[in-house]
């Protein structure tokens, strides 16, 4: 399923209002611009007409300084034959307003939320335009260059400003914004409207709100969810987040391209391969720097062992929100063993930054590899030893079944990928649709659930372990002779001015780094399309029905870590 | 005289029973621990030995923190109610034979009824703490609770029919040659399922279900009042062992001298207390709809056809009963497994396809 060369040049023949097509560096990305006015039509096209269902990307960047400004990012994609399409929209200074696209995907929602926190472009139509990582009455928008970055992030007079304000983020309400003809409903209930009682006369009376979160023992970390109950029956639920937001993007843009790899390495702090790899995967797209055969397979090699790591981590907090605690202990000194030869090769347990421009940091230590091939053999074994507490149990299955389903509807209009997606039968795999690294050398097995519920999504998992195991052999059978690492990469990476959007298949679903490059040698925008960000967002439309016990199986099966969602 | 003779068997039977506690207590963390491939506590004292009067020093020297919102005199008063009922179904406890605080003629009724106030303080401390988790522990403890005695009580109509009596120590002594878990398995089944829900202890455990409601009705307690609740919990597992094994396993008949008969029933109470902790160290936690229906569904409709077969299997003679017992718990194993199964296959198969 490789992107066909040729015909997909013209993917946007016969759309009123394109321009600029082209091709994004030399990457098989089609890349087109458009006006503000057209946007809603031409994405409507490129979904309805083209069978581009997937939305990728939506972000934002600076426009550079002569043309003040912000630009618009859409990517989506074609998943019949992997065609890549990515549209921008460039906004002056002083009308940063663009039409919502929500209605087409539920899951641009959160995304337009994001840029509008960071950026200030306002979406029109939007149902819900808040802030999402920031403070309420955070001053500014951080990710414009012209944000004056502070030790302390506000001075007095910023503070002072933003009490009296009271958190309109700056942006005036404009008469488009209030605009019926344009507004969007998103297909869940908000918490707010449900708590007033039908006739109107106020709250209802049998319906309360629990926040649950940010300190919540099964809240994976800092994540808020807001539920509307009755009785223990959720009528409405909504995400909260940013509360371990560390401005991984802003930072980035201050940093040469060597020093962002540890950067992103904090972003997913569970599999830091991940987002090393699809941001070098941007770089050496962008400087056109080569990957020697051996570096390739050892990347495979390090993300498949931190896939199953970041699996077995999963593993250890379903088990526990689900009220089996003893799963986790063993998952846990299984991971160990990895932890150790991660530990060994890299250096580090958690963050690697063992990925460099050209290849790796250092080739496999003597006797690593054989080690490593005992070790995996065993890990069959292990997981025989988690499915015997688990996936034969009655009381979790009957926890697991049925709860939380999603049809593939959902998982296109929410933008969910990974495990999630394949546990509703949505047969995507980066590793094996758009092979990166050495993936293309392998042979990938991609398990598929039946009915998208729960228990699809933990056996997906589940599998994938298995799979990870076998793929981690392979690449030590096949890693091929050589360098590690393509000699004679500059230290300091210039690549020229220009775009990429690299994604790589992580623990979690499509993890994809924008880049983008004004020739120096820090990046001008860099972006990371979170994969346990859109997933976390399907939660609105999901969790309305459940129980209180089955919000806390439904999120243990999204694997949400916060750190890579709030970046 | 007998003021005094009364009060000095209470100070006795609250020590004994505060020693237990801290001894399945450190039971718990040893047993979990070695079942989850790890030492378990291993620096206070002999293997940890000293580590429950760690923590409850460490509770002592904790703030008592009282949320504003909350009813204060409730508030405090919870916890103490709930330790209260787990030592006082003691007094009617025969330890060895003709050795009871209090032999009471329907000792089996006494238990049952004192230990029905538990809910009460759990109520009690939900309401007071003013805090959404600890309401909906609450609620939950106490539907699970009541829904829960009952087919406790039930199940052991069969044991009262078999030694014709109320009085506990005449059931012990009714099993001086067959113990009660011979003629009766099916009522212990259903006598250790509802005790695992009696103690809020998983797959039960849906009380104070961590992952769900943070603490349960204890979310807003610390320092000693949390540590009475935790107490409580312990206290209550020894106690309602205790009275499995009196019940079900024969209590302090056992060979040689009578005296020895304590200690055969601290042997077959900490057996019990084994499987509890075994349990709950094995299993996932039930949802709150399956527990409502697991009880009124599945375990009242069984705990009645077992006394009903149980009357009949007296009339016949002892190996019918035993054979009826024995379909009865056949039986059941094969609902609960067609229940489960039945959840995971409604759809086709349950292995993940596989696509290349």
């Amino acid at each position: 399923m490789t992107a066909p060369a040729t015909t997909a040049v013209n993917v946007f023949e016969g759309i009123p209002g394109v321009f600029d097509v082209g091709v994004l560096g030399s990457s098989p990305v089609r890349i087109a611009s458009t006006t503000p006015n057209a946007l809603r039509g031409v994405i409507e096209e490129l979904k309805v007409g083209r069978g581009f269902t997937h939305l990728s990307l939506l972000t934002a960047a600076e426009r550079p300084a002569e043309t003040p400004g912000v630009k618009m990012v859409y990517a989506v994609t074609r998943r019949q034959d992997g065609t890549r399409v990515m549209l921008t929209v460039d906004l002056p200074e002083d009308e940063l307003r663009v039409p919502t696209i929500c209605g087409l995907w539920s899951g641009a929602a959160p995304l337009e939320r994001e840029v509008f926190d960071l950026f200030g472009v306002v979406f029109l139509g939007h149902p819900n335009l808040r802030p999402i990582v920031l403070r309420d009455d955070f001053p500014g928008h951080p990710l414009r260059k012209a944000f004056a970055m502070k030790p302390t992030g506000v001075d007095a007079e910023d503070l002072a400003w933003a009490l009296s304000s009271h958190g309109d983020n700056g942006s005036e309400p404009t008469p488009e914004m209030s605009d019926p003809s344009l507004a969007v409903k998103l297909p869940y209930p908000f918490v707010a409207d449900v708590m007033l009682a039908d006739d109107g006369s106020g709250l209802h009376a049998q319906r309360e709100i629990l926040n649950m979160g940010p300190q919540h023992p099964s809240m994976h970390g800092v994540l808020h969810l807001w539920l509307a109950l009755e009785g223990e029956t959720v009528i409405a639920g909504e995400v909260t987040h940013g509360y371990l937001h560390r401005c991984i993007e802003k930072l980035a843009e201050t940093r040469s391209y060597r020093a962002v790899t540890a950067l992103v390495d904090r972003a997913d702090y569970v599999s830091g391969f991940f987002t090393e790899l699809a941001l070098l995967g941007g770089v050496e797209e962008l400087a056109e720097i080569e990957v020697t055969p051996k570096a390739q397979y050892l990347r495979v090699l390090m993300s498949e062992l931190c896939r199953l790591t970041s699996h077995t981590t999963w593993m250890a907090a379903c088990g526990i929100d689900v009220g089996a605690f003893t799963p986790m202990l063993f998952s846990f000194r299984d991971r160990e063993a990895i932890l150790d030869f991660f530990e060994e090769i890299t250096g580090g347990r958690m963050m690697f930054n063992y990925f460099r421009p050209g290849g790796v940091k250092s080739d496999l230590p003597p006797g690593a590899a054989d080690r490593l091939r005992t070790y995996l053999k065993t890990v069959d074994a292990s997981i025989d030893g988690y499915e015997a507490l688990l996936t034969n149990n009655e009381i979790f299955r009957n926890r697991t079944r049925g709860i939380g389903v999603m049809t593939p509807e959902v998982i296109l209009d929410f933008g969910v990928t990974g495990p999630m997606a394949r546990g509703s039968g949505v047969n995507v795999d980066l590793r094996r649709d758009e092979p990166y690294a050495a993936y293309g050398d392998f042979d990938i097995r991609v398990p598929l659930g039946h009915v998208g519920d729960t228990y699809d999504r933990y056996a997906v998992r589940i599998a994938e372990m298995r799979e990870s195991a076998r793929l981690a052999l392979q690449a030590l059978d096949g890693m091929p002779e050589g360098d590690f690492v393509t000699p004679g990469v500059p230290r300091a990476v210039k690549p020229p001015a220009g775009a990429a959007y690299h994604r790589v298949e992580s623990p979690r679903g499509e993890l994809g780094v924008y880049l983008e490059s004004d020739g120096t040698a820090q990046p001008w925008r860099m972006k990371i399309r979170s994969p346990a960000f859109s997933n976390l967002h399907v939660a609105p439309a999901v969790l309305p029905g459940g129980r209180i016990g089955d919000i806390i199986a439904i999120m243990s099966s999204v694997d949400v870590v916060m750190g890579e969602i709030d970046r | 005289m007998t003021t005094l003779r009364i009060l000095l068997g209470i100070l006795v039977l609250v020590v004994f029973a505060l020693i237990n506690t801290v001894v399945v207590m450190w039971c718990e963390r040893k047993w979990a621990g070695h079942m989850q491939s790890r030492l378990g506590p291993m620096r206070t004292g002999w293997h940890g030995l000293m580590q429950p009067f760690a923590d409850a020093l460490k509770m002592l020297g904790k703030e008592t923190f009282v949320p504003d919102a909350a009813d204060k005199i409730l508030f405090a008063i919870a916890p103490v109610l709930a330790y209260t009922p787990a030592i006082f179904v003691y007094c009617a406890t025969p330890w060895v034979a003709n050795f009871a605080g209090y032999s009471l003629d329907v000792g089996i009724f006494m238990v049952f009824a004192i230990a029905a106030l538990f809910p009460v303080s759990i109520v009690i401390a939900g309401w007071s703490s003013r805090n959404k988790y600890s309401l909906l522990g609450a609620f939950r403890a106490v539907a699970q609770q009541i829904s829960y005695e009952v087919p406790m009580i039930l199940s052991v109509l069969g044991v009262i029919m078999l030694a014709s009596s109320m009085r506990l120590s005449t059931i012990v002594e009714s099993q001086a040659h067959v113990w009660n878990l011979v003629t009766q398995p099916f009522a212990f089944l259903l006598f250790f399922i509802g005790m695992l829900a009696e103690l809020n202890r998983t797959p039960f455990d849906l009380a104070e279900a961590e992952s769900e409601l943070v603490g349960g009705y204890m979310t807003e307690y610390s320092g000693m009042q949390f540590a009475m609740f935790f107490l409580t919990e312990y206290a209550n597992m020894f106690t309602w062992s205790l009275f499995a094994a009196m019940l079900f396993l024969g209590g302090w008949n056992g060979p040689g001298p009578a005296l020895l008969g304590f200690v055969y029933l601290l042997i077959k109470t900490y057996a019990v207390v084994f499987m509890v902790i075994w349990v709950r160290w094995a299993l996932p936690r039930l949802r709150v709809d399956q527990l409502m229906a697991f009880s009124w569904k599945v375990l009242i409709p069984a705990a009645i056809l077992n006394a009903f077969l149980t009357a009949l299997g007296i009339l016949a003679n002892v190996w019918v009963l035993i054979a009826l017992q024995l379909a009865m718990v056949a039986g059941f194993v094969w609902l609960i497994s067609l229940i489960g199964v039945r959840a995971g296959s409604a759809v086709r198969g349950d292995a993940p396809e596989v696509s290349s």
